[in-house]
């Protein structure tokens, strides 16, 4: 498989009125053709600001980048405004975790989709309604040619993320970056949504790079995982190794405390003690070792590195060759 | 959350009404919007009609000097003999042009500051600063300063008036694009790869035209007030045109002999500004959603 996007090294430094943060530090991954990456982590770790970075969408008069993002063999960091815009919509599109202000609410789906068709193909307003009514239909909404005279308002929230989605494929584009895109539906409704991105997906051969906190949902769709903790890739994967084999106690953190159907629903759920700190005082040393079971002295004397388990496992931990192999991952965790 | 019920409910009302005939039916039942509705509408009517029927303000008529209301002149005449009635009449057509004019001007410009203070933080900063300065300045006197360098002309007195209201304008839009520029949709817009231009003007600024209408409204009412003191104090409408700010001037030092010199073209002034302000309060109500969804 091709790489279509290979992010190395990003860091991404927003200035404030507190000095400059790095809300990305360092970030390497890469998403092939017709794969799925998940980047997963909590609120705060960096993950969606990684995404808005690869389309550079962020306030650009207090936002800095540096590192390399490749996309089709060229460094998206080197573009312009202008050369951004060309690729933004066109060859990179992007869905919203809210569908419910994603769309302008003072006109129509129809107008909308036909807007956003026209926008990157040079057809005629007749053609591109027609093509946006096609989109709607390919989404699976019930009927297309009345949702287009439709506000949002009058829609679901699957429905409007199912209209975000036509958006975004109006152009068929290379790589999806889905920033949450079903953290605001409820459950039933998710799960239509993932198996239509993943359809979808099938039918252009795009690479879908899949923000989320949701490890349940990440199971489902992803192919491989990149775990994020304060900025950092803590954690990265393929999605089999991750679940039965998690390298890092951030990870292991993060699984025992999803309750599966099987857990007493009574039993207080594992948590992971304290919070994620703010990107004002980055711990030194791990970022994690505060509230990690398994921190030793050593982990707050110096900067971990990613170690490279196997070809296709890396985790920053200092313990991890001790973690790996040693499930169940319920263990060690505090209650 | 909306629940289903009301989805259901709403596309049932939208069916049966469009957008337009909803809001007319909304502005019917509002009884103090309809009411300044009406009042200006009339004062509206009598400005465009006025001279089929109320001869001719510039007349002089000496013998007929300080006449009280009377059926010849039915608001009296004053110190030359010229009829209150129709001056009040002429006086209104000023008003309500310069009024309207600087109204439209106003909400153009202020439009264009406004959208484009919050998208440039840069822009922002300079324009921003700048309507501070013209904001801190009393208006009535930034307006006789403008009219004083530029002379006692009619246009100058809308040029004045919209330097002096595009700020407030301005200020406005600012804040109510700043809102829906937070919005996802606008990022949304971004990540298609949507231009500048597309982006404030086709889909931010259809969000900002109901608090910019509603403070158009209130410029209306705000420019034929400034404009009846600027001429109060001689330095608006020269005369001998009438505007309804020169005709209390004219009629202040008779006030207690001929009261109806004042008493006309204040009670003009009066209802008109009146009657405005109730529309634009009417408007504000109608065009807040949060408003509807209260009733």
């Amino acid at each position: 498989m091709t790489k279509l996007l290979d992010v190395i090294d990003l860091r991404t430094s927003f200035d404030t009125e507190h000095g400059t943060v790095t809300a990305v530090d360092g970030v390497s991954f890469s998403v092939a053709q017709g794969e799925v990456v998940g980047i997963v982590g909590e609120s705060g770790c960096g993950k969606s600001v990684t995404a808005e970075s690869i389309l550079q969408l962020l306030d650009p008069s207090s936002t800095r980048y540096s590192g390399q993002m490749n996309f089709d063999g060229e460094d998206l960091l080197t573009f312009g405004e202008e050369a951004m815009r060309r690729i933004r919509g066109n060859r990179i599109a992007m869905i919203f975790q809210d569908p419910m202000s994603a769309l302008n609410p003072v006109f129509t789906i129809g107008d909308q989709l036909t807007e956003a068709v026209l926008a990157h193909r040079k057809i005629g307003k007749r053609s591109a309604r027609s093509a946006a009514v096609d989109l709607l239909d390919k989404t699976g909404i019930p009927e297309p040619e009345r949702r287009m005279r439709q506000y949002p308002h009058q829609l679901s929230g699957g429905q409007r993320q199912r209209v975000m989605i036509a958006m975004a494929l109006s152009c068929d584009p290379e790589l999806l970056i889905a920033d949450e895109p079903t953290t605001a539906l409820d459950v039933t409704t998710q799960a239509q949504i993932l198996r239509l991105l993943i359809e979808l997906k099938d039918e252009f051969n795009a690479g879908i790079l899949f923000i989320t906190h949701d490890l349940g949902v990440v199971a489902e769709i992803c192919d491989r995982v990149v775990v994020m903790y304060l900025g950092e890739v803590v954690e990265s994967t393929d999605v089999h190794t991750l679940f039965d084999n998690p390298a890092h106690p951030y990870t292991r953190g993060l699984m025992a405390s999803t309750p599966d159907v099987g857990s007493d629903p009574s039993a207080d759920l594992p948590i992971i003690p304290g919070s994620v700190p703010t990107l004002h005082n980055v711990p030194s040393g791990c970022r994690f070792a505060d509230r990690c079971p398994f921190a030793l002295p050593e982990c707050r004397e110096r900067t971990v590195e990613l170690e490279v388990l196997s070809p296709d496992h890396t985790s920053r931990c200092i313990r991890s060759q001790e973690l790996i192999g040693n499930s169940p991952v319920k263990d060690g965790m505090a209650r | 959350m909306t629940d289903t019920m009301t989805v259901g409910s709403l596309n049932r009302l939208n069916k049966t009404y469009s957008r337009r005939s909803m809001f007319l039916r909304r502005f019917g039942a509002h009884k103090l919007a309809m009411t300044g509705g009406i009042v200006l509408a009339i004062v509206v009517a009598v400005a465009i009609l006025g001279p089929v029927f109320a001869g001719d303000p510039l007349t002089l008529n000496p013998s007929q000097r300080l006449a009280p209301p009377s059926l010849d002149h039915p608001f009296g005449t004053d110190n030359y003999g010229r009829d209150t009635f129709a001056r009040a009449v002429a006086g209104a057509r000023v008003s309500l042009l310069v009024g309207a004019v600087t109204a439209l001007i106003t909400s153009v410009l202020g439009a264009i500051v406004g959208l484009f203070a919050a998208y440039n933080r840069i822009a922002d900063t300079i324009l921003m600063r700048i309507s501070d300065g013209l904001m801190a300045f009393p208006a009535i006197l930034l307006a006789i300063a403008i009219m004083a360098a530029m002379g006692q002309q009619t246009s100058n007195v809308i040029i004045a008036l919209s330097i002096v209201f595009t700020p407030y304008v301005a200020r406005i839009v600012r804040s109510a694009a700043l809102v829906a520029k937070e919005q996802t949709y606008v990022e949304a817009l971004r990540s298609q790869g949507a231009s500048l231009f597309r982006i404030l003007w086709i889909n931010i600024f259809p969000n900002v035209l109901s608090p910019l209408i509603v403070q158009a409204t209130f410029v209306f009412a705000d420019s034929i007030i400034t404009e009846a003191a600027l001429s109060f104090l001689g330095a608006g409408v020269p005369p001998p045109a009438p505007s309804w700010g020169n005709m209390l001037l004219d009629g202040k030092t008779l006030i207690y002999s001929a009261w109806w010199m004042t008493v006309f073209p204040g009670a003009f002034i009066m209802s008109t500004i009146l009657a405005v302000n109730l529309l634009g309060d009417g408007l504000r109500d109608l065009l807040d959603p949060t408003f509807n969804r209260r009733k």
